[in-house]
């Protein structure tokens, strides 16, 4: 089989994975998710440091894309969805991922020299990138079982991680603690 | 050769603690977990840790500034008449 | 708000005559030209360059009336330099809030003299460059519709070179802190934001802003008219000029007072006819400012150099003096309580650390805290100052702390939890209902 062709899904497969970590991650930071093996500084940094190397992979499954004849996909598809023809609907959605990550990973980097609502607003499309990626695994990778099981179990991880942050306190959220002795004048 | 210190934007502050781990010599917790910050200024590789944990924080609401010319003011006290820095 | 007594002013004929608190004039601009003369006009002023009126206001020596005592005409120029250097035109704001629960000083002076007040703000404006001049004032509470009464009189009669505008912000104790009231003015958000920049650099929609208390501007209005070294003629001479006082709590007629600065104490009471028995403490300054004790202090001068040999400060000119017959652990109890709930909730020390020391300091008024509980609440009134984005917890703390200083005897009978109070009702006022926070709070809205 072709050896680019084999590089593409390896690297597709991997990037998603990475890219589940670093959702997962950044959750956790946000929550405060943190133990005493894993204290918040930890929790932070591999964020940061994970989402990096799952941009490397997300390179590489691109860059073969590019290089590998036997698809039509060019540099312009890269960032430009649906507008070539193999598996077009799917390739596109892994093309619209690629483009938010483009803009999450840039902001991020840039995150001191921008407005805050302007860097919150771009990190919360990861959301949104990440399930865009999924979807484009599962459609225009070929039908096999282990991409549907991991796909799976990538889906199965954010949405608990997803459902956690949502359903529970937000870390700070106590309010205002109520003074509860009530002030008396004592006899 | 003058040092550089921590400052703090309080608002941005969430208490995550990220700091206090990164920079132990300078920042320690209160028990409600948002950070005491000592103003003693960060030199050589104090720098290099300061700047990893001003790096670190989520809600980005540490800075390293120039340190003023004064000597730090010493944190207040169990504070005496009106408290204003 | 509630308030204990309505305020009634009076002529402070043993210390002189009264320069604010004259024959009330109310919402009448005739009366108050026939009073006052008419607004004196000055030139337009280039943008960076100050006006001559902040030239007089620095001889005059007028310090800000709102708590801060800074020296106004350094605040101007201060004004008109970063102005300057931004490139922007400065702003005005009034602050009228009245947020101080034992003071009704300003809401008195815009009732009594609202064309004063407003005539401070237009002279200030134009002297540093500003073409608007905003005056704030608490909602559901009478001084903005006398100011608006106020300013449609001016349009009536022809308007004034800069113009005038007034809002309403809510009624909450930080909302008049410098920073959140021009949060509010220019993005209609009542809450403190970070320092430095300080407002007079970036301050209403980051412009460079003059924000100062009402009865500043009402005594810039008058400097002037008649001269710095008319204003100097009274008062401390490193403090100069007269100050508005509201007395409260254990006297015959409490109420708002105007005095030279550097009055002692003991004069002020007898204007507010005297204390009704016998007086143990007086709260000195506002609910951020600290108890002093009444022999200790009672012949000192109602002033910053004055108060601060006891570790109290005139602060908003506030003094509420405590019978015998109170407990000042149970009053600062309640105060504290109440400023605990008013923080913004912006920062941690504040938010947590405020309501810790409220729940200390309610089991200490009511005799169930012991001694490493108040150990701890020294620990604590020892790490909350200086860590919050603006001075509300620093004045809760040092309010609370000097509650410890100065009745450490009743401090030791609520340890082995017994009081030596008999009365049942408090003396200082506390409101009553909550003025609920913004929904929003700016950077909060995803998380």
């Amino acid at each position: 089989m072709n050896p680019l062709w084999l590089a593409t899904r390896a690297t597709g497969e991997i990037s998603l994975v990475l890219f589940t970590v670093v959702t997962v991650m950044g959750i956790a930071t946000t929550k405060g998710w943190a133990s005493s093996r894993w204290p918040e500084s930890v929790v932070t940094l591999l964020h940061r440091n994970i989402s990096l190397l799952s941009v490397v992979f997300l390179g590489v499954h691109v860059s073969t894309t590019i290089i590998d004849a036997y698809v039509p996909i060019g540099w312009v598809d890269v960032v430009v969805p649906f507008i070539q023809p193999y598996r077009t609907l799917w390739v596109g959605l892994g093309t619209v991922a690629f483009d938010l990550t483009l803009a999450i990973i840039i902001t991020s980097l840039l995150r001191r020299r921008m407005p805050q609502g302007l860097w919150k607003g771009i990190h919360w499309t990861s959301y949104l990138m990440w399930f865009v990626a999924v979807l484009h695994g599962l459609g225009s990778g070929s039908d096999q079982l282990l991409t549907r099981v991991v796909a799976a179990a990538m889906a199965l991880a954010v949405v608990a991680a997803v459902v956690a942050r949502f359903s529970t306190p937000h870390r700070q959220d106590d309010p205002v603690v109520s003074v509860k002795t009530r002030t008396e004048i004592p006899r | 050769m003058s040092g550089h210190i921590v400052s703090i934007d309080r608002i941005a502050c969430d208490g995550f603690g990220t700091c206090a781990q990164l920079l132990p010599e300078r920042v320690i917790l209160d028990e409600w977990g948002y950070p005491i910050i000592d103003p003693t200024p960060v030199n050589g590789t104090e720098r290099q840790h300061a700047k990893r944990a001003v790096n670190a924080c989520p809600r980005l609401a540490l800075r390293l500034e120039k340190a003023p010319h004064e000597a730090p003011a010493a944190r207040p006290a169990a504070a005496r008449g009106a408290g204003r820095r | 708000m509630t308030r204990t007594s309505s305020p009634a002013p009076r002529a402070s004929s043993d210390v002189g005559a009264p320069r604010l608190l004259g024959d009330p004039v109310g919402v009448d601009l005739a009366k108050h030209v026939a009073t006052f003369g008419t607004l004196p006009s000055q030139h337009r002023i280039k943008r960076g360059h100050a006006g001559p009126l902040v030239a007089e206001i620095e001889q005059s020596g007028l310090a800000g009336r709102g708590g801060g005592w800074f020296p106004t005409g350094r605040k101007m120029h201060a004004v008109v330099n970063a102005a300057r250097t931004a490139r922007k035109d400065p702003v005005v704001v009034v602050n009228a809030m009245e947020g101080e629960p034992a003071a009704s000083k300003d809401s008195v002076l815009v009732h009594r003299n609202p064309h004063l007040v407003l005539d401070g703000a237009v002279l200030a404006a134009q002297a540093v460059g500003s073409t608007v001049a905003y005056v704030v004032s608490h909602r559901g509470g009478r001084s903005v519709g006398t100011l608006e009464r106020a300013v449609e009189q001016r349009n009536a009669r022809g308007g004034d070179p800069v113009e005038l505008r007034v809002l309403a912000a809510p009624a909450r104790y930080v909302a008049s802190e410098e920073s959140a009231l021009a949060h509010f003015v220019g993005e209609g958000i009542g809450l403190p934001v970070t320092v430095p920049p300080r407002v007079f650099e970036s301050g209403v929609r980051r412009r460079p802003t003059l924000l100062s208390n009402a009865e500043t501007f009402a005594h810039i209005a008058l400097i002037a008219r008649r001269g710095s070294g008319w204003f100097r003629q009274v008062g401390d001479p490193s403090q100069p000029g007269t100050m508005l006082v509201s007395v409260s709590g254990a006297v015959a007629s409490p109420g708002v007072i105007e005095v030279p600065t550097g009055t002692t104490m003991r004069q002020i009471l007898g204007l507010a006819g005297g204390t009704t028995g016998a007086v143990s403490a007086a709260v000195t300054g506002g609910y951020g400012g600290a108890w002093v004790s009444a022999g200790a202090a009672i012949d000192l001068p109602f002033s910053i150099q004055g108060l601060r040999q006891v570790g109290g400060t005139p602060g908003a000119g506030v003094l509420a003096v405590l019978p015998t017959d109170a407990c000042g652990l149970v009053e600062t109890a309640n105060v504290v309580r109440w400023m605990a709930g008013q923080s913004a909730g912006q920062c941690g020390p504040c938010r947590f650390g405020l309501a810790a020391v409220a729940q200390d300091f309610a089991m200490l008024s009511s005799g169930k805290l012991k001694g490493t509980g108040l150990a701890g609440l020294e620990r604590r009134l020892g790490i909350i100052p200086g860590r919050g984005a603006c001075r509300h917890p620093d004045g809760a703390v040092g309010f609370a702390a000097s509650a410890l200083q100065v009745f450490g005897d009743e401090v030791q009978r609520h340890l082995s939890g017994h009081c030596s109070a008999g009365r049942r009702t408090f003396v200082l006022p506390v409101p009553t209902g909550k003025v609920p926070l913004p929904v929003e709070r700016p950077g909060e809205e995803w998380r």
